[in-house]
C-alpha cells in the first residue's frame, strides 16, 4: 500500500515539474489535467471520497476545459491559421 | 532520516507542490503559466489538509449506529477541502477572463512584454 | 540558480529595450517584432493614439488584402526561443536600470522560495507523526461532531452533516463567493450581441452515444445531491458532476440548442432564487434553534433519504448554485463568432 502511495506522489511531483517546464502552453494543460486525476486517486487513498468525486469532475474536467476555451478564444484572436500552437479539440 | 521522509510524505510532497507552484509565480513570464502554478499551490494546500485530518486505518466518515468515534477519519479538513476545490475553481475562471481581457488589448501572454507596452502607452498618450 | 543566467529570450529581449536608447544607431533594428513596434509608434505619431492590438489586426487586414500571408504575429503564446544573432551584439550594451531590478528580481524571488521551503521542511519534521491519533488535531471538536453528529444532525455523512448544520454559514459564504466569480466573469467577458458560434454537427458516434450517457451522467448528478446526507457526495460534489454534464450536453448537442432551454438570464436566476432559499431557511434553523421556540423541523431517522431536517433541501441548493456557475463560466468563455 505503500508503495502505491509513494508512486502517486512521485508521479505527483513529476507532473508538477513537467507542467511548468513544458514548452507548449496545450501539453502543460493536458499534464496539468493529468497531475488532477492522479490527485483524486489520492484523495481516494486518505480515504476521503467526496473530495475525490469532487476532485474528478472539477480539476480533471471544469479546470481544464476553461483553460482549453481561452487558449481557442486567444487564438482565434491572433487570426493565424497556420499557427503552431493551434488548439485543435 | 528516511524513515522520517517515508513517514512524512504527505506534508513533504505537499510543500513541494507548493514550492514548485511558488517559483512558478513568480518566474515564468507566461500568463496561462502562472495560473496553473496557483493552481498547483492551491492542491498542495488541500493535499497537506487532507493529509492532516487522516488517521491510520481509519474509515470515511459514514458514521454507523452506535460506533466507536476514534475508527472514522477527521471530517473537518474535509469539509474545508470540498468547499475549497470548487472555490478554487471559479477563482481559475475569474483570472483567465482577465488574462483574456489583457491579450484583446496588448496581443500576449507574456507578462513583460505586456509591462513594457502598457509603459510605452503611457508615455506616448 | 540557473534562472540568473538570464539566457531567455523574452529576457534578452526586455534587456534590448532596457537599453534601446544606446543600440538605436543608424542600423535597422533587425528583429522583426522590434520593427513593427517601432513602425506602431511612427504610426501613432502620424495618426491618433490607438492600441497596439487594433494596429496589429489593421496591418494583418492590410496583408491578407494583399495577399501576404507570412505570419504577423510574433508575440506567440510562449516564451520566443532565443535568437542567436544577438549574442554577439550584447557586450556592447551598457547594462540598464531595469536590467539590474530584473535580475535582483529573479534571485530575491529564488531566495525566498528556498528560504520558505527550508522554514516547511522544519516544521514538517517536528509535525506529529502522519495518521496518529494522538494529534492535536483530533480535540474535541471532532469528538463532538462524529460521537453526536448522526443524533443532531441526522445525516450518516458527517462531511454533510458538519458543512450545511454546524457550518452553514461558512457555507453560505462560499456560495456567494461562488456567485460574485459568475457575476465578475459575466462583467468582464459578455458580448451582448454577438451569436454564438454555430458549431458543426458533432459526430454521429458522439451523438448516439451521449444519447444513452447523458441521462445516466445527470442521473448520477442528482444521485449525488440527493443522496447527500446518506453517501459520500453532496452539493459541492454532485453539483461540478451536473455542471459537468451540462457542458458535455452543450459540446455534443451545439451550444444553441442548450442555451435556448438555459438562458443566461434564467441560470442567473436559478442561482439567485437558490441562494435566497438557502438563507430563508439556514435562518428559520438558527432563528428556532437559537430561541427555543419549538418549530425545529424533526430530524427524522438517520439513513432514509427523508431525514436530516432541512439537509436534502439545503444540498439541492448547494448543488444548483455550483451547476449553474460551472455553466455560466462556460458559456462565457466559449469563442464568439467575431470577436
Amino acid at each position: 500500500m505503500i508503495g502505491l502511495e509513494l508512486l502517486l506522489l512521485i508521479f505527483l511531483v513529476f507532473c508538477a515539474i513537467a507542467t511548468v517546464l513544458c514548452k507548449r502552453l496545450i501539453s502543460s494543460i493536458i499534464i496539468f489535467m493529468a497531475y488532477s486525476a492522479v490527485m483524486s486517486l489520492v484523495w481516494f487513498l486518505l480515504q476521503s471520497p467526496d473530495l475525490a468525486i469532487t476532485e474528478a469532475a472539477v480539476g480533471a474536467g471544469m479546470t481544464s476545459l476553461l483553460f482549453f476555451l481561452t487558449l481557442q478564444r486567444i487564438n482565434q484572436l491572433k487570426g493565424l491559421e497556420q499557427d503552431e500552437d493551434n488548439t485543435k479539440r | 532520516m528516511l524513515e522520517l521522509i517515508l513517514e512524512q510524505r504527505y506534508y513533504l510532497v505537499s510543500i513541494l507542490l507548493f514550492s514548485i507552484g511558488f517559483v512558478t509565480l513568480f518566474l515564468h513570464p507566461n500568463l496561462i503559466k502562472k495560473i496553473i502554478g496557483l493552481n498547483l499551490m492551491d492542491t498542495s494546500i488541500f493535499l497537506f489538509l487532507a493529509a492532516m485530518g487522516y488517521m491510520e486505518g481509519g474509515q470515511a466518515p459514514m458514521i454507523e449506529e452506535g460506533s466507536n468515534w476514534a475508527m472514522y477519519i477527521n471530517p473537518i479538513p474535509g469539509g474545508l477541502v470540498l468547499t475549497g476545490i470548487v472555490v478554487a475553481v471559479s477563482t481559475t475562471a475569474l483570472f483567465l477572463s482577465l488574462t483574456h481581457r489583457l491579450y484583446r488589448k496588448y496581443h500576449s501572454l507574456n507578462l513583460d512584454v505586456i509591462l513594457m507596452l502598457a509603459k510605452k502607452g503611457r508615455e506616448d498618450t | 540558480m540557473k534562472t540568473t543566467q538570464n539566457d531567455n529570450g523574452w529576457f534578452r529581449r526586455i534587456l534590448q529595450w532596457a537599453s534601446e536608447s544606446e543600440s538605436e544607431g543608424a542600423d535597422a533594428p533587425e528583429d522583426p517584432e522590434k520593427q513593427e513596434f517601432q513602425e506602431y509608434l511612427e504610426y501613432i505619431d502620424a495618426h491618433d493614439y490607438i492600441e497596439f492590438g487594433a494596429y496589429r489586426y489593421m496591418r494583418y487586414q492590410q496583408r491578407k488584402e494583399l495577399g501576404l500571408d507570412e505570419p504577423t504575429s510574433h508575440y506567440t503564446a510562449e516564451p520566443p526561443t532565443p535568437q542567436k544573432k544577438q549574442k554577439g551584439k550584447k557586450s556592447h550594451h551598457k547594462q540598464g536600470v531595469l536590467r539590474k531590478q530584473l535580475r535582483w528580481y529573479q534571485v530575491a524571488s529564488v531566495l525566498i522560495t528556498c528560504v520558505i521551503f527550508w522554514i516547511l521542511c522544519l516544521v514538517v519534521m517536528e509535525l506529529p507523526e502522519f495518521g496518529a491519533l494522538d494529534a492535536p488535531a483530533w480535540n474535541e471538536v471532532v469528538q463532538r461532531y462524529l460521537q453526536q453528529g448522526r443524533e443532531e444532525t441526522g445525516a450518516v455523512n458527517a462531511i454533510t452533516g458538519m458543512i450545511l448544520e454546524y457550518r452553514a454559514f461558512d457555507t453560505f459564504g462560499e456560495s456567494v463567493v461562488l456567485f460574485a466569480a459568475a457575476i465578475s466573469t459575466i462583467l468582464l467577458l459578455r458580448t451582448p450581441n454577438q451569436p454564438l458560434r454555430q458549431r458543426k454537427a458533432g459526430d454521429e458516434i458522439l451523438k448516439e452515444l451521449s444519447k444513452y450517457l447523458l441521462p445516466i451522467i445527470l442521473l448520477f448528478g442528482f444521485y449525488v445531491i440527493l443522496y447527500g446526507h446518506i453517501s459520500p457526495g453532496g452539493g459541492f460534489s454532485g453539483g461540478a458532476i451536473l455542471g459537468a454534464a451540462l457542458i458535455l450536453a452543450s459540446l455534443i448537442l451545439g451550444a444553441g440548442e442548450v442555451g435556448r432551454v438555459l438562458t443566461s438570464k434564467r441560470v442567473t436566476y436559478i442561482t439567485v432564487f437558490s441562494l435566497l432559499t438557502y438563507a430563508v431557511m439556514k435562518f428559520y434553523s438558527f432563528y428556532t434553534g437559537a430561541n427555543h421556540v419549538g418549530w425545529e423541523i424533526p430530524k427524522g431517522e438517520a439513513g432514509h433519504l427523508f431525514s436530516g431536517g432541512f439537509l436534502l433541501p439545503l444540498n439541492l441548493c448547494v448543488g444548483l448554485i455550483v451547476a449553474c456557475t460551472m455553466y455560466t463560466f462556460y458559456t462565457l468563455f466559449i469563442p464568439t463568432e467575431e470577436e
